[in-house]
């Protein structure tokens, strides 16, 4: 009985070795396969859902009307080069308002916002008061909506007749707005940054001798600037975006108030249509560099670049052998 | 080593009386009385818990003691005037999990110390820097970052790192325990050869037969306190607290000893 209970035992481990054997073998092939596939695959993905897209852009039962609202050339070309005889300046003018107010606007609150996370990071005892304002500022102004601290500037601050505040120029309001808002956010960014490092790296330049300032400066900053840029660049993006939300404020002819100006004229979407594609021109870009300094960062650290090429050819030598073995047995 | 000091009353390194410590209510070194002479290499044993790494990080000011007074090179740290990265500029620690500056290669992490916090220049601390290296076989390293190293490479720069500063005086936290068992040894190695030119050192192990081969004196802490305070050859053959005798027999059992 218990030698044939062995025997049987050993069948079948011999059965499932050669079932394994094959299909490693099968596998690998697959595996080769699956390694040469992924640029076939994605090219042919995105032509499938370009042809998808534009098949019902054309056969849609409203493709029609649909095209003489949104893609309205004559209205495309009006809008972006301008008509006297309608009193439409060429849209560059707006657009150049959001550019203008992105790049006023960050850099300061690029430096605002490392103030606030400085102050809510600090245990100093003298720091209690600053600290409790702070926080208090970063929940009001990150649970504002922008367009609702929009409404509130540009109608309380004119009405408010107070010397300096109530004398600014419209971009100054809007300005206001956006830093308002965001220094809240990038502020929150920094500080998870600072916070992400861990205490073991403190310690670890304390005991070189560094002091607190040298510690900030070449231990904890650099460590804390490589985590955050990339969701630092996803704010810029954001901040770019909502520079239309100002519209909302009347004063500025931005890009968006623009495009909505032309829409009175034509009663079409076509302007909202530019104003899109110019947003995304300047955003895309953008948020492909996050991206890519995420993976700078990630190959320079861990060597990432090498790593899947050695994995593959140590997977092609193992099958290689495997097969010989199948093939010798 | 300096033979004009044989016969003197020597300055010790390392001198504390009664350092007691407590994290809130826990008190995890109790009236810790310890002496280490230049050029001893002493070893603090004991389970988990019972002190080791507090004991060595309030020796170079990373941590604050509730009483007591630690002296380094008859020094008394409790001085108002006295600053914790001044000390360590004297004293060198490695951890136990190397805690390397990732964003840093191989040489940087070395240099750092060095050149910020002493002032030397970087082309001074980059050959020294290299000469250490190559004496501990880590020459071909040097542009490497961390992540891509072994553990007991990582542990080797950590070493380096820690002794490129010219410490007059070495602690080592438990340094082995957070590598694989194949690589202990080449840290071991290092460590060896260290006390062998002469280096005082204040070592945390769980490797006893490393800190018999090693130490001039070890001390068994136990619940904070140094139990037992001997040489390799007693303490192993003949402990005298019931404490180490459990200790001792515990390690037994499982093997290490």
């Amino acid at each position: 009985m218990e030698s044939s209970g062995t025997e049987i035992i050993s069948v079948k481990v011999a059965s499932s070795e050669a079932t394994s054997r094959v299909l490693t073998k099968r596998r690998s092939a697959l595996w080769r396969a699956a390694q040469q596939a992924p640029r076939a695959l994605s090219v042919i993905s995105v032509v499938t859902i370009l042809v998808l897209v534009v098949l019902a852009f054309i056969f849609a039962p409203g493709a029609r009307a649909f095209q003489e609202t949104f893609f309205n050339l004559h209205q495309l070309r009006e809008t972006v080069f301008g008509d006297p005889s309608l009193n439409i300046p060429p849209i560059w003018g707006a657009f150049a308002k959001n550019i203008e107010l992105f790049m006023v606007a960050e850099p300061i609150i690029l430096i605002l916002a490392l103030g606030v996370a400085l102050i809510r990071n600090a245990t100093s005892p003298l720091m209690a008061g600053p600290r409790v304002l702070c926080t208090i500022y970063v929940d009001i102004a990150r649970g504002l909506p922008l367009i609702l601290v929009v409404q509130a500037v540009f109608f309380g601050f004119p009405a408010l007749a107070l010397p300096f505040v109530s004398s600014r120029t419209w971009f100054q309001y809007g300005l206001f707005c956006l830093v308002f808002c965001y220094t809240a956010y990038v502020s929150e960014v920094y500080r998870a940054g600072v916070m992400s490092v861990p205490n073991s790296q403190l310690l670890a330049g304390r005991a070189i001798g560094l002091t607190e300032g040298q510690l900030l400066r070449h231990v904890t900053v650099p460590q804390a600037v490589r985590v955050v840029v990339a969701p630092l660049i996803n704010d810029f993006v954001s901040l770019q975006k909502d520079t239309a939300i100002i519209s909302v404020g009347a004063g500025v002819i931005e890009l968006l108030r623009q495009v909505e100006i032309n829409e009175q004229i034509w009663f079409t979407d076509t302007p909202f249509v530019i104003a899109g594609i110019l947003f995304l021109i300047v955003c895309v870009p953008l948020t492909r560099l996050a991206d890519a300094l995420l993976a700078r960062d990630v190959r320079t650290r861990l060597a990432g670049g090498t790593r899947p090429t050695s994995r593959r050819r140590w997977r092609a030598r193992a099958s290689a052998e495997e097969i010989a073995q199948v093939v010798g047995a | 080593m300096n033979d004009d000091s044989v016969g003197e009353a020597q300055i010790p390194v390392v001198e504390t009386q009664g350092v007691t410590k407590r994290f809130a209510e826990r008190t995890v070194l109790r009236a810790v009385d310890l002496v280490v002479q230049p050029h001893e290499v002493v070893t603090l044993i004991g389970a988990s818990g019972s002190g080791k790494s507090t004991l060595l990080r309030c020796l170079n000011m990373l941590e604050t003691i509730d009483a007591g007074r630690i002296s380094l090179f008859g020094q008394d740290l409790s001085d108002e005037a006295v600053r914790g990265e001044l000390v360590r500029r004297h004293v060198g620690i490695v951890f136990q999990a190397f805690n390397l500056f990732p964003h840093k290669n191989v040489l940087n992490n070395i240099t750092l110390g060095p050149v910020k916090a002493l002032g030397v220049s970087s082309k001074d601390a980059e050959e020294r820097a290299m000469s250490l290296l190559d004496r501990f076989g880590l020459k071909e390293k040097a542009r490497e970052f961390p992540d891509r190293l072994s553990g007991g490479q990582q542990q080797r720069v950590a070493i380096v790192r820690a002794i490129a500063m010219d410490p007059e005086l070495l602690l080592l936290d438990e340094v082995t325990s957070a590598l694989d068992p194949e690589l202990v040894a080449e840290v071991l190695d290092v460590v060896r050869e260290l006390a062998h030119s002469g280096m005082t050192m204040l070592i945390a192990t769980h490797e006893m037969n490393f800190a018999r081969d090693v130490s001039s004196k070890i001390c068994f802490l136990a619940d904070g306190e140094i139990a037992e305070e001997r040489t390799p050859e007693e303490l192993f053959s003949d402990p005298r607290d019931p404490r180490t005798q459990q200790f001792l027999r515990t390690l037994t059992n499982a093997g290490r000893l």
